[in-house]
C-alpha cells in the first residue's frame, strides 16, 4: 500500500470509527482495505500480500469480488456521508455487508455493477428517502432496494451509471392495486414516481423496509 | 414419452437465495422479490421441484422435494424455499397459460419445468406478492 492509499485509508477509518465498530466494516472475517475511487481488484491479507482473486463460477464473471465491491460501496458512502445520518450509514453498511457476505451471497449470481450502490445513494438523495430499504440483487448486475408500506411495494433495481428499473404496486382509492414498471435515469425518478405518492414508502417515520 | 402435465392442486418448490427475499429490521422474511422468478438468459423455463412426486405426507413431500433441489443446486442456511400450488401460480399468470411439466433430470427426479413462463416484471411482481405460498428456510429445515 503506498503512502497516499494508507493516509486515505486512515482518514476513512477515522471518519467511521465513531459510528461503526470494526466488525461492521469487515466482510467474510476480514477488514476491508479502504481505497478511494478505485475498486480493490485483489484479495489482500493482513500482511498486504496479493493472494489472488476468488474464482467465480458465473459465465458473466466480473473481475472484482464481494469484498472488493463492499469496499467500493463504503468509499462511495463515505464520499456522500454529509448527506446521510449516522444511523442511515450504519444500517446501510450492515445490510450491504449481510448481502455480500459469504454466509449469504450466492456465487452463481452476477455481482451488482461497481456503481450500482452509488446509483441507490443518488436515488435516496433525490427522493429524500429516509427509510432504509431491504437490499438484494436480481442476480444480473443490479442492486435491488425494496420498500413496503402494508400491501404497497416498490422495488428499485439500481444499475450502473444512474440506470434504474422500478416495479411498484400501490392500492388506489377503490382498493384495487395499481401496478407499474419501467426503466429510467435517477434524475427522472422523482417525476416518474410522482403520481404514486412515493412518500408513503420512503418517509413514514420508520427506518426499515 | 411426453412429459406429464402436473395437476393444479399439486405444489412446486422454488429455491430463493437470500438476495431475492425481502427482509425487515431483524432480518425476518417479509416476501420475495419478483426477480426470484425471472429466467436466466440461458433458460427457457422456470426450474422447480414437484412435491407430489413423492408418495409421502404433505409435509414430508415438501421436505423431500427441497432435499432434491438442494442436492442439485447447493444452498446456504439463509436460502429460502417458496412453495405454492400450481393453480395459484396459474391464476396470477393466467394471461400466459403456463404449463407445469414433470421433466426429471439425472439425480433430480422431482424436477419440473414451468414453461411459457412470462418475462414481464410487472406480472412476476404480482406473482411474488399475491400467490398464496409458504416459505421455509434451509437453516430451519436442515440446521
Amino acid at each position: 500500500m503506498n503512502r497516499e492509499s494508507f493516509l486515505e485509508c486512515a482518514m476513512l477509518r477515522q471518519r467511521y470509527s465513531a459510528e461503526l465498530r470494526h466488525d461492521d466494516l469487515s466482510i467474510n472475517g476480514r477488514a476491508p482495505e479502504l481505497r478511494g475511487g478505485t475498486i480493490a481488484r485483489k484479495a489482500i491479507e493482513g500482511n498486504g500480500e496479493f493472494t489472488g482473486v476468488r474464482p467465480s463460477k458465473s459465465p458473466h464473471a466480473v473481475n472484482y469480488t464481494t469484498r472488493g465491491l463492499f469496499e467500493k460501496c463504503i468509499t462511495d458512502l463515505s464520499q456522500l456521508s454529509m448527506h446521510f445520518s449516522a444511523d442511515t450509514r450504519l444500517t446501510l453498511t450492515r445490510r450491504l455487508k449481510n448481502l455480500l457476505s459469504d454466509e449469504h451471497w450466492d456465487d452463481s449470481d452476477i455481482l451488482p455493477a461497481e456503481t450500482a450502490f452509488l446509483t441507490l445513494l443518488r436515488c435516496m438523495l433525490l427522493l429524500n428517502i429516509k427509510r432504509i430499504p431491504s437490499l438484494g440483487t436480481n442476480g444480473k448486475g443490479s442492486l435491488s432496494a425494496t420498500w413496503l408500506d402494508g400491501k404497497n411495494r416498490i422495488t428499485l433495481e439500481c444499475g450502473a451509471k444512474d440506470e434504474v428499473a422500478y416495479v411498484l404496486s400501490k392500492t388506489v382509492a377503490e382498493g384495487k392495486p395499481e401496478r407499474a414498471a419501467g426503466h429510467t435515469k435517477v434524475v427522472r425518478l422523482p417525476k416518474v414516481l410522482e403520481a404514486y405518492d412515493p412518500k408513503k414508502w420512503f418517509d413514514n417515520g420508520s427506518k426499515e423496509a | 414419452m411426453a412429459p406429464k402435465k402436473l395437476d393444479g392442486d399439486h405444489r412446486i418448490v422454488r429455491q430463493v437465495p437470500y438476495s431475492r427475499w425481502i427482509r425487515g429490521d431483524n432480518n425476518e422474511y417479509l416476501g420475495v422479490l419478483y426477480s426470484a422468478f425471472t429466467l436466466r438468459e440461458t433458460d427457457s423455463y422456470l426450474s422447480v421441484a414437484w412435491c407430489e412426486y413423492f408418495n409421502l405426507s404433505a409435509e414430508e413431500q415438501a421436505r423431500a422435494a427441497i432435499f432434491e433441489l438442494r442436492a442439485a443446486r447447493p444452498d446456504k442456511k439463509s436460502t429460502g424455499y417458496w412453495i405454492a400450488k400450481i393453480s395459484s401460480i396459474e391464476e396470477v399468470l393466467s394471461p400466459h397459460r403456463i404449463r407445469a411439466l414433470h421433466e426429471p433430470v439425472e439425480g433430480f427426479n422431482s424436477h419440473a419445468a414451468l414453461r411459457r413462463w412470462p418475462e414481464d416484471d410487472e406480472l412476476l411482481a404480482t406473482l411474488a406478492q399475491e400467490a398464496e405460498a409458504d416459505f421455509l428456510l434451509s437453516g430451519d429445515l436442515f440446521g
